[in-house]
């Protein structure tokens, strides 16, 4: 009898106690979130945090932020995330028109070098302290600075060169020796190993935002870990976030420059796990903004909710230059991609909001000093990448017998969710070029990346998100020393183009220098360009003022207002 | 006694570091790096090894892993929150896992418990007809339960209480915790309450045909005083058991029921550190899942021998 008391016992005991903790932890949570805003309130004696959730702005997403430190941020997902707590010098207005945030003024030298800017006055961070040009020296070393290994470093190194980047970066130098410093309180100044026409858009980026350095020091290795080692100069701050958590919230941050310009109280990030329950909590109101991806595209096409933006993103092909002999033959590459289908890979597999491809810089994405579309004339490169099953069986055997073979076999690799796509591919190139066999291989991400960094692989597909609105974003990627010329395509005639064009200072002769480049990479098939796509959101009646960046993954919305 | 617990104690121990022995191992023969940013450089790479010790070779690793996670250092995301401490990135989520399996266990514990007496005094002696088809009933939802996976009930939920009717949040929401995580409690304590019915239902008609019963029915105790009195006591040593295996469960968190409703737990966190090939949040989350097994199997263990001398015995004896 004794036994059956202690069971009992310990039964009530367990069944209350687990009430309890259900109690507990729910309020529990209330407490901690309470907490939390009273940690950001503190820091700028607000007391925003009472907004209630339906004047916020809900926004769902389908990532998380990989990182809150601004100078290590190199994907989009983060970016999205600290968007609205980081400005930088310049950023994006309405219509992807590059304005100053932070900048008051700039200069440029004479040989392009040299960038001074002239700060606003009166800056100031989220908990009052002053933003002065030290801070974007600092920022600007953390990134290039070994120890911290910032992924972020391709700003400063691949896309526009700073004054020894390449040295500080590898540790030969020391951090002081990069070409940042801080004349004064309100100047700062950037030198470059070369002209780059397009600097200014890397300081729309978020790791070039300014950073405190007492205050991260001050953090003590935590910085961007928890809202209280965050220091915001944008729009809004974080009130609440942890690494790994599903949701960010943010409430206004008084001393943004523009701070008047600020509608919201708050905005609410949250990460939805799949389309499916991004577009449900879209219809049940719970949501304001979200992501829109190719399998709802068709199905949300006609929701004068809907908006895109093209030419944010390429999908390509890319073949091993070294270490398979077939691809170097340019009969064989010029069959395969004239073997493919695009328009209806486009129109069937993406349904909406993707267009067939043959050229490197996809329409609406990139404008000429005129105003016309560089990328406008999208059938420029059809004679040499175009869809011709008939010359592409032509070329084949052509190439099959330069290289004496009767059939020849490929493979490519892709990510686990190309599928379908390579499904099409497969059946598409194999049906047109008689005695070809494309063999697939699907793996994960990481083994995919791994792969490719190896160079394991005859022809792979690649999905390229451009870092900024000019055609070098996407030519760049041809250069024989880029990083990113996976499949190692080395070609004169378009190093020199490039270079040309990074050394004119005349926007007009520029340009055609890009348009050669780009007719290089199309005369020699250095890469096969399939799709152009690019990000569309649905964005509900109530919401104004958002901006979608001009590559389409990010929205901006600092100035958004809900009725 | 001393001797059978220290027995126990011994093997959990070793079970535990088998566990963290094999994780590792599996990690390591994993494909693919931890650092697949494509916007690293191969300096960047290389250097980013030498500094999380992965150029150093797999039994050293291991040793010293071993020797962090006494001391509660799981090392840091590699990819999935750049820097952070595993730690960290557990102990924030782990509380709501916990809250969600707590309540669901609570939730189906009541519930299966009501179900299962219900149904041994429905098919208990000497009920009659009407009693035989409400065991039956009681029994079918029970089937139900166990049968239909409790990420089926959460999609169902979510459509019809969250989408249809907009009862309840879709999802979780660290503004209104309690409703926001209604759904997701609900639809895991139906598995709980089945398993729970099940058991109680076996042994209650069991403890109800007893002799001693008998005797007190025809003694004419009410069946209220008959269930306060012997049922309950007497039936829950078998219950409890089960119990304790189905809160662990619970506890650890569910993979698919908080993606379905996009809760900040630790069955989340894992599908995500495995997608993205983050080895010491795999590592650690399997290290902490396997450590709640262990424990709660040697707490049962050692109440098992505490209550019951012929375990005890059985085990002494081996």
């Amino acid at each position: 009898m004794r036994k059956n008391d202690f069971f009992c016992g310990l039964l009530t005991g367990l069944l209350s106690l687990s009430l309890m903790l259900t109690g507990c932890s729910s309020s529990s949570s209330g407490v901690n979130g309470a907490a939390a805003n009273e940690g950001a309130g503190n820091a700028v004696q607000t007391s925003e945090n009472t907004a209630r959730t339906d004047e916020e702005l809900n926004v769902a997403l389908l990532s998380i932020p990989i990182t809150m430190d601004p100078q290590k941020v190199s994907d989009n997902e983060s970016s999205q995330y600290l968007s609205p707590v980081m400005a930088t010098l310049f950023r994006y207005g309405e219509n992807n028109e590059l304005e100053p945030e932070l900048a008051e003024s700039y200069e440029v030298s004479e040989d392009g070098l040299t960038y001074t800017f002239r700060l606003k006055e009166g800056l100031k961070y989220s908990n009052g302290s002053a933003i002065k040009a030290k801070d974007f020296v600092y920022a600007f070393r953390r990134i290039a600075d070994p120890l911290e290994a910032s992924s972020a470093i391709f700003i400063l190194s691949d896309i526009c060169e700073v004054k020894n980047v390449e040295k500080v970066s590898k540790g030969e130098l020391h951090v002081e020796e990069l070409g940042v410093s801080a004349p004064d309180e309100l100047t700062f100044v950037v030198e470059l190993e070369q002209p780059c026409p397009y600097f200014l858009y890397c300081l729309t980026m978020v790791p070039t935002s300014p950073c405190k350095e007492s205050f991260v020091r001050l953090c003590k290795g935590h910085y961007g870990d928890s809202p209280e080692t965050m220091l915001a100069s944008g729009p809004f701050m974080v009130d609440k976030y942890e690494p790994m958590g599903i949701q960010v919230h943010y409430v206004k941050n008084p001393y943004y420059v523009d701070a008047d310009r600020v509608k919201l109280p708050g905005v609410n990030f949250r990460q939805v796990a799949n389309v499916q329950q991004a577009e449900m909590v879209y219809q049940t109101g719970e949501t304001d903004i979200i992501p829109v991806s190719r399998e709802y595209l068709g199905l949300s096409k006609d929701d004068p909710n809907l908006n895109s933006i093209y030419g944010g993103l390429i999908e390509y092909i890319v073949g091993n230059f070294q270490n398979s002999e077939a691809w170097a033959n340019k009969n064989i590459r010029q069959a395969f991609s004239k073997a493919i289908d695009r328009d209806s890979i486009a129109e069937n597999f993406y349904f909406s909001g993707a267009t067939g491809l043959t050229r490197v810089v996809p329409a609406q994405f990139a404008t000429e000093p005129d105003g016309s579309d560089f990328g406008g004339d999208v059938h420029m490169f059809d004679d040499d990448a175009g869809y011709d099953p008939q010359k592409a069986a032509e070329l084949f055997k052509k190439g099959l017998q330069e290289l004496s073979l009767d059939r020849l076999t490929l493979s490519i690799i892709a990510s686990s969710n190309n599928s379908d796509l390579m499904e099409i591919i497969k059946s598409q190139t194999e049906e047109n070029l008689p005695g070809f066999q494309l063999d697939v291989k699907l793996m994960p991400t990481a083994q995919l990346m791994d792969s490719a960094n190896k160079g394991k692989f005859d022809l792979m597909i690649i999905g390229w998100v451009p870092d900024y609105p000019d055609p070098n974003s996407y030519l760049g990627l041809m250069k024989s020393d880029s990083e990113m010329n996976r499949g190692h395509f080395e070609n004169k005639d378009v190093d020199s183009a490039l270079q040309n064009a990074s050394m004119e200072n005349d926007p007009q002769k520029r340009m055609q220098y890009l348009h050669d480049a780009e007719k290089a990479v199309m005369d020699d098939l250095g890469m096969v360009p399939l799709v152009s796509l690019g990000g569309s959101w649905l964005i509900s009646e109530r919401v104004k003022n958002v901006n979608i960046r001009f590559d389409g993954n990010v929205i901006l919305v600092g100035f958004a207002e809900k009725r | 006694m001393k001797k059978y617990m220290l027995k126990k104690f011994i093997i959990s121990i070793v079970t535990l570091f088998l566990v963290v022995f094999i994780l590792f191992l599996l990690m390591e023969l994993m494909p693919g790096s931890p650092f697949n940013n494509d916007k690293l450089t191969e300096d960047q790479r290389e250097m980013l090894e030498a500094a999380y010790g992965l150029d150093k070779p797999v039994l050293y690793r291991f040793l010293i892993y071993v020797k962090n996670i006494f001391r509660g250092d799981f090392g840091v995301s590699y990819n999935l929150s750049i820097n952070t401490p595993v730690s960290l990135m557990i102990s924030s989520r782990l509380p709501v896992s916990m809250a969600i399996g707590l309540g669901a266990m609570a939730l189906g514990s009541v519930s299966g418990l009501l179900l299962g007496f219900f149904a041994a005094f429905s098919h208990a002696p000497g009920s009659g007809k009407y009693g035989k088809i409400a065991d039956s009933v009681c029994m079918a939802i029970s089937v139900i339960g166990l049968s239909v996976p409790s990420y089926i009930f959460a999609i169902v939920m979510s459509y019809f209480c969250g989408f249809r009717w907009k009862w309840l949040p879709l999802l979780y929401d660290f503004r209104k915790p309690v409703t926001s995580s209604l759904m997701a409690v609900i639809s895991l304590s139906i598995f709980v309450a089945a398993v729970i019915a099940r058991y109680t239902r076996d042994e209650a008609s069991a403890v109800l045909r007893s002799d001693y019963v008998l005797f007190a029915i025809s003694q004419g105790l009410s069946n209220g005083q008959i269930l306060m009195k012997y049922v309950i006591r007497n039936s829950l040593m078998g219950v409890i058991t089960v119990m304790t295996m189905l809160l662990v469960g619970l506890l650890t968190g569910s993979l698919v029921t908080e993606r379905i409703f996009s809760i900040p737990g630790i069955g989340f966190l894992m599908s995500s550190a495995i997608e993205a090939n983050d080895y010491n949040v795999v590592v650690a989350l399997s290290f902490v899942f396997a450590s709640i097994y262990v424990t709660a199997r040697l707490l049962l263990d050692l109440l098992y021998g505490i209550i019951d001398p012929r375990v005890r015995v059985s085990g002494e004896g081996r």
